[in-house]
């Protein structure tokens, strides 16, 4: 079903849609500089023998004082903003994809189990997901990156995905109790099947259009948070790259003048979020063919 | 609906008449980096504390200004032979809660100092104290007698302040740290953690009722918020000046600026222990020359620190002029490196504070960037000073940044403190991060501390100095930070910079 799905109908839609094409268009561009960066950035920013501090808070080439080949101007260590940039953003995907892809198999697989089969197994499952979504995600982080400090990029995707499986958990229950009264799981009962065969075979793959949206809305927050606790200082350690550190060791010099270690790296922060939640609409709306705009 | 309009008119022209009548200017608010950690005297000897209790409390001396030592609740001292030292004690002084000061708040006070924390800070100091004693049944005259000669020993009581014994021992600790209650010019109001700490005059200070009323401090650490506070006049003066925010800040025609060269060095820290890289005097060297001292001090401090070649600044006993920096040059640090035998370099952890210092985190990447280049590996481990300054009294890191400068004005109490060879029991190496430790050097310590004669000593100490940064290279001089303020002009504030970087309001006044 999701196979002809995609093929025919959703393709035809996605490009009668100029908002999601843009969407994507952005997310391949940072992707591509993301997955490239030590093959495209002028400079490795995160090693030492790259940087030299006669280089540091040159602006950017177009404005007086600029110097090639810092496009975008450098910082306080004479990192190049842009090659710097261009890590950050390899660090934002890893977290967004790792983040998706773990707190989603947890999720759906807790989500599913529990609505499958129901009851007390139902219930505590639920009411321990009710408690965790009732803090907010970035409090819970925050408090599991104090408690196991020092851990770097995997520490930080671990808290997010702690903090975070419950939306995927949530959802996939909801969707999971609508399929369950199906005629074609009851008839797969009827038939014998095994039950991990129903959940799987029949179950899972109805039940997942809705996670799919969940998923890419998701993303982008996992990206703006792995930046706020990295601003913050209690995600990402420093020798490491991150967009939400440049923002937060750049704001500094704003009232010097020198905004160029802030505000690109915050474009380059606000272009994914965008980038990720035009496609989230759209595929929010294709699923769900009642939200269709007139 | 009327007369809340008309009620509300009304508050706007009470409010508007007030402001033209003008209320007359009685408060001085400063701006600090470090919020106080407690209003026990003794529970810290960080300056930020340090700074704050001054108001509260009288040492048994003091300093001005320029740093020169001051009679305070002593009129005079001298020091009778190597381990005695007699006060003349000040008449007529009262604590804020109407005691009267007496030779026994002084007795009670230095005993104080020998109890752990949390009661005190001053342990090494506090175990010097042999004994108080009243000479000749005269209440007004005493004898602090010392455990081993000690040459500072009335170099440091600036910063021991008294304590009124009776309050004290009917107070828990915890009510000690709340409530301060001293004999200085201003008594405690209220202390809000983290926010604010409001003084007022008293007004039967032994030194003279202060002119300035109130006075605040209000911690901020926030350098955007710090600049914000003090260009809208939110705080009269501002200490410590963002470096990287000093130009705009000077431009600004509503602020003054003032600096003055700080006492305060920050250097590099490396142990010795033997057989890693750095027991090699010739790495250590290597590691000094590969450092780019003027471009840290161009580039990270935007020209506002000195270039330092020991531990000590100019007026401390035991400072040398003629010890000089090495040279940067990579080119003969790589030499050195491959003469001890890594060619490639080595890998090391720099580990430093990033909330303690001028620019303290970005000055340890550079020198991770720095040592790059002639193939040293430095891994930076920068965490905040509740984090790190634990690991320095565990003696167990390789190579980290920290700053000193010596309140007592001894380079032999540095020395002590800082480079000697670890030894709890004694006293000895209490911040010595990495448990340095050289035998000709503890040697010249010892050697130093018999000597009662003031001159003699500083020699020996000079030498003892010379010795370990020319030969011994005990420790990667870096800079001397430069103090700054500003002050919000329309405040009229007039306030002149100590040199211990104190805030003393009883110096300070308002207006012409």
């Amino acid at each position: 079903m999701i196979k002809r799905l995609f093929h025919s109908r959703v393709l035809q839609h996605f490009f009668k849609d100029p908002l999601a094409i843009i969407g994507v268009l952005i997310l391949f561009v940072m992707l591509i500089g993301a997955i490239f960066a030590p093959l495209i950035a002028p400079q490795n920013p995160y090693d030492p023998r790259a940087l030299s501090l006669q280089d540091s808070l040159q602006p950017p080439l177009w404005m007086p004082g600029g110097k090639a080949p810092f496009l975008l101007g450098t910082d306080d260590q004479g990192r190049d903003i842009l090659s710097t940039i261009l890590y950050g953003c390899r660090t934002s995907f890893t977290v967004g994809f790792s983040v998706v892809l773990l707190a989603g198999l947890i999720g759906v697989t807790i989500g599913l189990i529990a609505a499958f089969y129901g009851g007390v197994l139902d219930a505590v499952t639920m009411r321990v997901a009710d408690t965790l979504f009732s803090f907010s995600t970035t409090l819970m982080a925050m408090l599991l990156l104090g408690i196991f400090k020092g851990g770097g990029i995997p520490l930080v995707i671990l808290a997010i995905v702690i903090a975070d499986w419950v939306r995927y958990a949530r959802t996939m229950r909801g969707s999971t109790l609508g399929v369950k009264q199906e005629d074609y799981v009851e008839a797969a009962r009827a038939i014998g099947s095994p039950n991990l065969r129903i959940m799987f075979r029949h179950i899972l793959p109805n039940a997942i259009p809705p996670i799919l949206v969940v998923a890419a809305v998701d993303f982008g927050a996992a990206v703006m948070l792995e930046a706020t606790l990295s601003f913050l200082g209690v995600g990402v350690p420093i020798n490491e790259p991150s967009l939400g550190m440049m923002i937060a060791s750049g704001k500094n010099y704003i009232y010097a003048g020198m905004w160029w270690l802030t505000i690109f790296p915050g474009i380059a922060l606000i272009a994914i979020v965008l980038g990720v939640n035009l496609l989230a609409d759209w595929l929010r709306e294709e699923i769900n063919p009642r939200l269709k705009r007139g | 609906m009327k007369k809340a309009v008309a009620l509300i008119l009304l508050g706007l022209l009470v409010v508007g008449l007030a402001g033209l009548v003008g209320v007359a200017k009685d408060t001085i608010i400063v701006g600090v980096g470090a919020p106080p950690r407690t209003m026990n005297p003794y529970g810290s000897d960080s300056d930020a504390n340090l700074s704050v209790m001054s108001n509260i409390f009288d040492g048994l001396l003091q300093r001005d200004a320029n740093g020169d030592l001051m009679p305070a609740l002593a009129t005079s001292w001298e020091r009778i032979d190597a381990l005695t030292w007699r006060f003349h004690l000040r008449k007529g002084v009262k604590f804020h809660n109407g005691n009267d000061f007496t030779w026994e708040d002084v007795k009670f006070s230095m005993e104080r100092l020998k109890q752990p924390y949390p009661v005190s800070e001053f342990l090494a100091f506090g175990n010097l104290i042999k004994s108080v004693e009243m000479v000749n049944g005269d209440p007004w005259t005493i004898d602090i007698v010392t455990t081993v000669p000690t040459s500072y020993f009335d170099q440091n009581l600036h910063q021991i302040f008294i304590m009124d014994k009776e309050s004290t021992e009917n107070r828990s600790i915890g009510e000690i740290g709340e409530n301060p209650i001293g004999t200085g010019a201003y008594k405690f109001v209220k202390w809000v953690k983290g926010s604010y700490l409001k003084l007022e005059a008293n007004e039967n200070y032994w030194g003279g009722a202060p002119s300035v009323k109130y006075a605040e401090f209000r911690p901020i650490t926030e350098p955007s918020t710090r600049v914000a506070a003090i260009s809208t006049g939110t705080v009269d003066i501002l200490q410590d000046v963002p470096v990287e925010l000093f130009n705009s800040i000077a431009k600004n025609p509503s602020l003054q600026v003032i600096t003055r060269p700080a006492r305060r060095s920050i250097w590099l820290g490396l142990g010795n222990k033997p057989g890693t890289p750095t027991s090699d005097v010739r790495v250590r060297k290597a590691m000094y020359m590969a450092i780019n001292e003027q471009e840290i001090i161009d580039k990270v401090m935007f020209g506002h620190a000195d270039l330092c070649s020991q531990i000590p600044d100019p007026p401390t006993v035991g400072y040398d002029a003629s010890i000089k920096r090495l040279p940067y040059d990579p080119a003969q640090a790589k030499k050195l490196l491959a003469e001890a035998g890594y060619p490639d370099g080595f890998m090391i952890t720099l580990t430093g504070p990033n909330d303690r210092y001028v620019r303290d985190e970005q000055i340890e990447q550079a020198i991770v960037t720095q040592l790059s280049k002639v193939g040293i590996k430095v891994t930076l481990d920068s965490k905040p000073k509740a984090v790190y300054f634990p690991e320095v009294d565990a003696h167990k890191l390789e190579f980290y940044l920290i700053g000193w400068f010596d309140g007592s004005y001894d380079f032999g109490r540095s020395f002590s403190k800082l480079l000697h060879s670890v030894d709890k029991d004694a006293g000895l190496g209490g911040l010595n991060g990495s448990g340095y430790s050289d035998p000709t050097l503890d040697k010249l310590f010892e050697a130093s501390s018999g000597i009662i004669n003031p001159q003699l000593r500083g020699q020996e100490l000079q030498i003892l100095n010379k010795v370990a940064m020319d030969e011994k290279i005990a420790i990667i001089p870096l800079h001397y930070q430069e103090d700054s303020y500003a002050i919000y002009k329309a405040s009229g504030v007039n306030f002149t910079p100590r040199s211990d970087t104190w805030v003393v309001f009883k110096d300070m006044s308002i207006g012409k």
